[in-house]
Protein backbone atom coordinates (compact mmCIF):
# COMPACT_ATOMS: atom_id res chain seq x y z
CA UNK A 1 0.00 0.00 0.00
CA UNK A 2 1.38 3.35 -0.84
CA UNK A 3 1.63 6.57 1.97
CA UNK A 4 0.38 9.46 0.34
CA UNK A 5 -0.99 11.77 3.17
CA UNK A 6 0.75 14.68 2.11
CA UNK A 7 -0.24 14.20 -1.42
CA UNK A 8 -4.16 14.74 -0.43
CA UNK A 9 -3.65 17.20 1.46
CA UNK A 10 -1.89 18.90 -1.09
CA UNK A 11 -4.52 17.92 -3.54
CA UNK A 12 -7.57 19.57 -1.48
CA UNK A 13 -5.13 22.59 -0.38
CA UNK A 14 -4.76 22.80 -4.50
CA UNK A 15 -8.41 22.28 -4.70
CA UNK A 16 -9.63 24.84 -2.15
CA UNK A 17 -6.95 27.36 -3.63
CA UNK A 18 -8.57 27.40 -6.94
CA UNK A 19 -11.94 27.47 -6.09
CA UNK A 20 -11.66 30.49 -4.14
CA UNK A 21 -9.30 31.89 -5.69
CA UNK A 22 -11.52 32.22 -8.81
CA UNK A 23 -14.28 33.35 -6.83
CA UNK A 24 -12.00 36.13 -5.12
CA UNK A 25 -11.24 36.69 -9.21
CA UNK A 26 -14.86 37.06 -9.95
CA UNK A 27 -15.77 39.15 -7.24
CA UNK A 28 -13.48 42.00 -8.23
CA UNK A 29 -14.33 41.16 -12.20
CA UNK A 30 -17.87 41.83 -10.81
CA UNK A 31 -16.90 44.85 -8.73
CA UNK A 32 -14.55 46.48 -11.70
CA UNK A 33 -17.58 46.02 -14.34
CA UNK A 34 -19.89 47.77 -12.11
CA UNK A 35 -17.53 50.67 -11.74
CA UNK A 36 -17.11 50.92 -15.41
CA UNK A 37 -20.86 50.92 -16.16
CA UNK A 38 -21.24 53.70 -13.27
CA UNK A 39 -18.99 55.38 -14.82
CA UNK A 40 -19.79 55.16 -18.76
CA UNK A 41 -22.80 56.31 -18.05
CA UNK A 42 -22.21 59.13 -15.67
CA UNK A 43 -20.71 60.68 -18.98
CA UNK A 44 -23.58 58.98 -20.95
CA UNK A 45 -26.00 61.26 -18.94
CA UNK A 46 -23.70 64.27 -19.02
CA UNK A 47 -23.99 64.06 -23.12
CA UNK A 48 -27.63 63.85 -23.29
CA UNK A 49 -28.61 66.86 -20.07
CA UNK B 1 -24.71 43.05 -39.47
CA UNK B 2 -25.08 43.85 -35.65
CA UNK B 3 -25.89 41.53 -32.99
CA UNK B 4 -25.64 44.54 -30.36
CA UNK B 5 -28.09 44.42 -27.74
CA UNK B 6 -29.98 47.96 -27.78
CA UNK B 7 -29.00 50.27 -24.95
CA UNK B 8 -32.59 51.53 -24.86
CA UNK B 9 -34.10 48.09 -23.99
CA UNK B 10 -31.97 47.13 -21.62
CA UNK B 11 -31.16 49.44 -18.62
CA UNK B 12 -28.00 48.84 -16.32
CA UNK B 13 -30.61 47.69 -13.22
CA UNK B 14 -31.77 45.18 -15.52
CA UNK B 15 -28.39 43.06 -16.52
CA UNK B 16 -27.33 44.07 -12.50
CA UNK B 17 -30.09 42.61 -10.79
CA UNK B 18 -30.89 39.29 -9.52
CA UNK B 19 -27.94 39.50 -7.31
CA UNK B 20 -29.10 37.42 -4.08
CA UNK B 21 -31.00 34.62 -5.75
CA UNK B 22 -26.69 33.89 -7.45
CA UNK B 23 -25.27 34.58 -3.93
CA UNK B 24 -27.57 32.22 -2.10
CA UNK B 25 -26.41 29.64 -4.52
CA UNK B 26 -22.73 30.31 -4.17
CA UNK B 27 -23.23 29.75 -0.16
CA UNK B 28 -25.12 26.44 -0.68
CA UNK B 29 -22.26 25.42 -3.22
CA UNK B 30 -20.11 26.11 -1.02
CA UNK B 31 -21.38 24.31 2.05
CA UNK B 32 -22.35 21.22 -0.24
CA UNK B 33 -18.91 21.19 -1.46
CA UNK B 34 -17.58 20.92 2.52
CA UNK B 35 -20.02 18.85 3.61
CA UNK B 36 -19.28 16.03 0.13
CA UNK B 37 -15.69 16.32 0.76
CA UNK B 38 -16.25 15.41 4.51
CA UNK B 39 -18.44 12.45 3.86
CA UNK B 40 -15.96 11.46 1.11
CA UNK B 41 -12.72 11.70 3.27
CA UNK B 42 -14.35 10.40 6.47
CA UNK B 43 -16.59 7.68 5.01
CA UNK B 44 -14.45 5.49 2.38
CA UNK B 45 -12.24 3.36 3.68
CA UNK B 46 -8.32 3.06 1.72
CA UNK B 47 -8.09 1.74 -1.11
CA UNK B 48 -6.51 -1.93 -1.07
CA UNK B 49 -3.69 -0.73 -3.81
CA UNK B 50 -3.66 2.90 -3.63
CA UNK B 51 -4.38 3.41 0.47
CA UNK B 52 -5.30 7.12 1.18
CA UNK B 53 -4.14 8.60 -2.20
CA UNK B 54 -7.89 7.12 -3.54
CA UNK B 55 -9.39 10.27 -1.44
CA UNK B 56 -8.16 12.37 -4.14
CA UNK B 57 -10.47 10.51 -6.86
CA UNK B 58 -13.12 13.11 -4.97
CA UNK B 59 -11.63 16.39 -6.20
CA UNK B 60 -10.18 15.13 -9.26
CA UNK B 61 -12.63 13.58 -10.94
CA UNK B 62 -15.62 16.38 -10.76
CA UNK B 63 -13.20 18.68 -11.52
CA UNK B 64 -12.67 16.64 -14.70
CA UNK B 65 -16.47 15.89 -15.04
CA UNK B 66 -17.36 19.54 -14.68
CA UNK B 67 -14.83 20.87 -16.81
CA UNK B 68 -16.55 18.76 -19.94
CA UNK B 69 -20.28 20.17 -18.65
CA UNK B 70 -18.94 24.19 -18.90
CA UNK B 71 -17.64 23.10 -22.83
CA UNK B 72 -20.87 21.55 -23.29
CA UNK B 73 -22.32 24.69 -22.56
CA UNK B 74 -19.75 26.57 -24.68
CA UNK B 75 -20.35 24.12 -27.38
CA UNK B 76 -24.09 24.68 -27.03
CA UNK B 77 -23.73 28.18 -26.74
CA UNK B 78 -21.82 28.61 -29.86
CA UNK B 79 -23.87 26.87 -31.89
CA UNK B 80 -26.55 29.29 -30.70
CA UNK B 81 -24.98 32.33 -31.33
CA UNK B 82 -24.39 31.30 -34.84
CA UNK B 83 -27.57 30.80 -35.49
CA UNK B 84 -29.51 33.48 -33.75
CA UNK B 85 -27.20 36.03 -33.07
CA UNK B 86 -28.19 36.45 -29.93
CA UNK B 87 -25.29 38.34 -27.60
CA UNK B 88 -26.58 36.38 -24.71
CA UNK B 89 -25.12 33.22 -25.95
CA UNK B 90 -21.79 34.83 -26.74
CA UNK B 91 -21.33 36.08 -23.39
CA UNK B 92 -22.72 32.72 -21.37
CA UNK B 93 -20.40 30.49 -24.03
CA UNK B 94 -17.63 33.00 -23.19
CA UNK B 95 -18.30 32.54 -19.22
CA UNK B 96 -18.86 28.49 -19.42
CA UNK B 97 -15.24 28.71 -21.65
CA UNK B 98 -13.71 30.75 -18.23
CA UNK B 99 -14.64 28.57 -15.91
CA UNK B 100 -14.17 25.23 -17.88
CA UNK B 101 -10.67 26.18 -18.07
CA UNK B 102 -10.16 27.04 -14.63
CA UNK B 103 -11.81 23.45 -13.72
CA UNK B 104 -9.45 21.73 -16.71
CA UNK B 105 -6.64 23.30 -15.23
CA UNK B 106 -7.52 22.35 -11.56
CA UNK B 107 -7.91 18.40 -13.30
CA UNK B 108 -4.60 18.77 -14.48
CA UNK B 109 -3.18 19.73 -11.27
CA UNK B 110 -5.04 17.48 -9.04
CA UNK B 111 -4.23 14.83 -11.71
CA UNK B 112 -0.35 15.50 -11.79
CA UNK B 113 -0.37 15.22 -7.53
CA UNK B 114 -2.18 11.46 -7.83
CA UNK B 115 0.55 10.58 -10.83
CA UNK B 116 3.31 11.37 -8.74
CA UNK B 117 3.13 9.10 -5.84
CA UNK B 118 0.97 6.16 -7.88
CA UNK B 119 2.82 6.28 -11.48
CA UNK B 120 6.38 7.88 -9.97
CA UNK B 121 5.96 10.65 -12.19
CA UNK B 122 4.44 14.22 -11.48
CA UNK B 123 3.77 14.35 -15.84
CA UNK B 124 4.10 11.98 -18.75
CA UNK B 125 3.12 12.40 -22.34
CA UNK B 126 0.17 9.75 -21.97
CA UNK B 127 -2.83 10.23 -24.27
CA UNK B 128 -5.25 11.48 -21.70
CA UNK B 129 -2.90 13.92 -19.89
CA UNK B 130 -1.96 15.35 -23.61
CA UNK B 131 -5.52 15.60 -24.77
CA UNK B 132 -6.56 17.11 -21.51
CA UNK B 133 -3.48 19.97 -22.07
CA UNK B 134 -4.58 20.58 -25.49
CA UNK B 135 -8.05 21.20 -24.55
CA UNK B 136 -6.52 23.99 -21.68
CA UNK B 137 -4.78 25.08 -24.15
CA UNK B 138 -7.33 26.24 -27.16
CA UNK B 139 -9.58 27.78 -24.04
CA UNK B 140 -6.46 29.44 -23.04
CA UNK B 141 -6.22 30.56 -26.78
CA UNK B 142 -10.67 31.44 -26.71
CA UNK B 143 -9.80 33.73 -23.89
CA UNK B 144 -7.16 34.96 -24.97
CA UNK B 145 -8.92 35.72 -28.54
CA UNK B 146 -11.75 37.47 -26.85
CA UNK B 147 -9.73 39.63 -25.09
CA UNK B 148 -7.71 41.07 -28.26
CA UNK B 149 -10.37 41.44 -30.57
CA UNK B 150 -11.99 44.58 -30.00
CA UNK B 151 -15.21 44.57 -32.02
CA UNK B 152 -17.53 42.81 -30.43
CA UNK B 153 -19.39 41.23 -33.56
CA UNK B 154 -15.96 39.53 -35.24
CA UNK B 155 -15.37 38.62 -31.24
CA UNK B 156 -18.78 36.78 -30.86
CA UNK B 157 -18.23 34.97 -34.37
CA UNK B 158 -14.54 33.93 -34.04
CA UNK B 159 -14.55 32.92 -30.57
CA UNK B 160 -18.12 30.82 -31.47
CA UNK B 161 -15.94 29.08 -33.98
CA UNK B 162 -12.77 28.33 -31.66
CA UNK B 163 -15.52 27.43 -29.19
CA UNK B 164 -16.97 24.68 -31.05
CA UNK B 165 -13.61 23.04 -32.24
CA UNK B 166 -11.86 23.12 -28.63
CA UNK B 167 -15.51 21.74 -27.34
CA UNK B 168 -15.36 19.03 -30.00
CA UNK B 169 -12.14 17.76 -28.44
CA UNK B 170 -13.93 16.43 -24.95
CA UNK B 171 -15.47 13.75 -26.45
CA UNK B 172 -11.18 12.68 -27.55
CA UNK B 173 -10.18 13.38 -24.45
CA UNK B 174 -13.22 11.21 -22.71
CA UNK B 175 -12.63 8.53 -25.18
CA UNK B 176 -8.56 8.74 -25.03
CA UNK B 177 -8.33 5.89 -22.21
CA UNK B 178 -10.23 3.26 -24.58
CA UNK B 179 -9.19 4.34 -27.56
CA UNK B 180 -4.99 4.19 -26.93
CA UNK B 181 -2.99 2.20 -24.56
CA UNK B 182 -2.53 4.46 -22.27
CA UNK B 183 -0.96 4.78 -18.14
CA UNK B 184 -4.10 6.56 -16.84
CA UNK B 185 -7.22 4.08 -15.78
CA UNK B 186 -10.53 3.73 -17.04
CA UNK B 187 -13.08 6.67 -16.75
CA UNK B 188 -13.58 6.81 -12.83
CA UNK B 189 -17.62 6.72 -12.51
CA UNK B 190 -20.05 5.24 -10.24
CA UNK B 191 -20.69 2.37 -12.60
CA UNK B 192 -16.83 1.35 -12.94
CA UNK B 193 -15.67 2.59 -8.77
CA UNK B 194 -16.00 0.20 -6.28
CA UNK B 195 -19.32 0.53 -4.46
CA UNK B 196 -18.04 1.94 -1.12
CA UNK B 197 -16.53 4.85 -3.01
CA UNK B 198 -19.78 5.59 -4.91
CA UNK B 199 -22.11 8.08 -2.79
CA UNK B 200 -18.59 10.09 -2.16
CA UNK B 201 -17.66 10.45 -5.49
CA UNK B 202 -22.03 11.28 -6.53
CA UNK B 203 -21.65 14.06 -3.68
CA UNK B 204 -18.46 15.11 -4.39
CA UNK B 205 -19.62 15.44 -8.39
CA UNK B 206 -23.21 17.60 -7.51
CA UNK B 207 -21.31 19.73 -5.20
CA UNK B 208 -18.73 20.68 -8.09
CA UNK B 209 -21.82 20.56 -10.38
CA UNK B 210 -22.93 23.49 -8.30
CA UNK B 211 -19.46 25.53 -8.10
CA UNK B 212 -19.52 25.50 -11.91
CA UNK B 213 -22.83 26.70 -12.15
CA UNK B 214 -22.57 29.81 -9.46
CA UNK B 215 -19.25 30.60 -11.10
CA UNK B 216 -20.86 30.59 -14.52
CA UNK B 217 -23.93 32.70 -13.68
CA UNK B 218 -21.94 35.32 -11.34
CA UNK B 219 -19.31 35.45 -14.85
CA UNK B 220 -22.41 35.49 -16.89
CA UNK B 221 -23.56 38.49 -14.73
CA UNK B 222 -20.18 40.59 -15.10
CA UNK B 223 -20.12 39.90 -18.60
CA UNK B 224 -23.57 41.35 -19.18
CA UNK B 225 -22.41 44.74 -17.52
CA UNK B 226 -19.01 44.68 -18.92
CA UNK B 227 -20.99 44.63 -22.02
CA UNK B 228 -23.25 47.35 -21.57
CA UNK B 229 -20.49 49.86 -20.64
CA UNK B 230 -18.79 48.61 -23.69
CA UNK B 231 -21.70 49.59 -25.46
CA UNK B 232 -22.10 53.38 -23.38
CA UNK B 233 -18.30 53.67 -24.40
CA UNK B 234 -19.09 52.68 -27.74
CA UNK B 235 -21.68 55.24 -28.52
CA UNK B 236 -19.94 58.11 -26.57
CA UNK B 237 -16.85 57.69 -29.23
CA UNK B 238 -18.93 57.42 -32.01
CA UNK B 239 -21.07 61.05 -30.45
CA UNK B 240 -17.71 62.85 -29.73
CA UNK B 241 -16.41 61.79 -33.24
CA UNK B 242 -19.73 63.18 -35.28
CA UNK B 243 -18.82 66.69 -33.34
CA UNK B 244 -15.29 66.82 -33.67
Amino acid sequence: MLEGNGFVVAAYVVMWVGVLGYAVRLHRVSRDAKHRLAQASRVDARRHI
Amino acid sequence: MSHAVPLETESPPAAVGVTRPIEWLGLVALLALVGAQLLGVLTSPPDRDMGHLQKIMYVHVPAAWNSFIAFFVVAICSLLYLWKGQERHDLLAASAAEVGTVFTALTLALGSIWGRPTWGVWWTWDPRLTSTAVLLLIFVGYLALRSFVEDADRRAQWSAAVGLLGALNVPIVYMSVKWWRTLHQMQSSPSTVDPEYVVGLRANGIAVLLVLVYFIMKRYRAARVERLAEQLEERAALEGRDHA
